[in-house]
């Protein structure tokens, strides 16, 4: 994850912590009354408009959260969000920790953990063939590599174009288009790689 | 998230099913410490 992915993540579980925490203020206490009334005793109290004001905060952190991260990647690191309020609520309001309820915050946060993991395996990676890629990539600079020592030369064959060039399969892929290998020619610095590569392909 | 996958084609990785299965089995265990009536420790 990136620096902004989790200044975001990070702002949105404050922000939803924050909103939750004030509204369990502005809701609690017995001298509210009850029905409307119990309601436009709330709508008196703070509480109730610093919570609505945190969601509205946390609804635009959201939405650039979601802009960065897949929608299913961060739904679940937002499953955090429970946790923390959860301890925030043990600390602020005295609310208890029974074995399971400690058990469940455990198995959540090591959910979370994992989702979250820098570099997890991704199954998209092999769905989209990019951890294959990484392979062929490796495969193709030391067939280069190989080629140019055999015919005396310098490969001179730059690893960062043909990272480049992987980089655009695998975002083509990702964007469930058909890859072709000629794409990689019109793209400037795959062009580069490509023609470097050229030799080997021919002496091939 | 199954919906995400469903309507968006999100790419559901390895990690992502493991973390969601560990949520889930979580949630179901704050589930039921509540449905059981189970008494936190004072």
């Amino acid at each position: 994850m990136s620096t902004t992915v989790v200044t975001l993540w990070l702002l949105n579980i404050l922000l939803d912590t924050f909103g939750q925490l004030s509204f369990k203020a502005a809701a609690a206490g017995p001298d509210l009354g009850e029905g409307l009334a119990r309601w436009r005793a709330m709508a008196r109290r703070p509480w109730i408009w610093c919570g609505i004001g945190c969601y509205v905060g946390e609804f635009l952190i959201w939405a650039a959260f979601l802009s960065l991260v897949t929608l299913s990647e961060g739904v679940l690191l937002g499953s955090i969000n429970i946790v923390v309020i959860m301890i925030a609520g043990r600390f602020l309001f005295d609310e208890k920790f029974s074995p399971l309820r400690t058990l469940g915050i455990l198995l959540v946060t090591a959910g979370v953990a994992v989702v979250g993991w820098p570099d997890a395996p991704l199954l998209s990676d092999r769905v989209s063939g990019a951890g294959l890629l990484r392979y062929v990539r490796a495969d193709l600079l030391q067939a280069d590599r190989q080629s140019c020592d055999a015919a005396g030369i310098e490969s001179g064959l730059d690893p960062a174009p043909a990272v480049d060039a992987v980089g655009v399969l695998r975002d083509r892929l990702l964007h469930r288009r058909v890859p072709d290998l000629d794409d990689l020619a019109r793209t400037r610095a795959d062009r580069a790689g490509v023609r470097r590569l050229a030799p080997w392909k021919s002496s091939a | 998230m199954l919906l995400s996958w469903a309507i968006f084609g999100d790419r559901i990785g390895t990690a992502q099913l493991a973390g969601a299965a560990l949520i889930i089995a979580g949630i179901v265990c704050l589930a039921l410490s509540e449905t059981n009536g189970e008494k936190p420790p004072a």
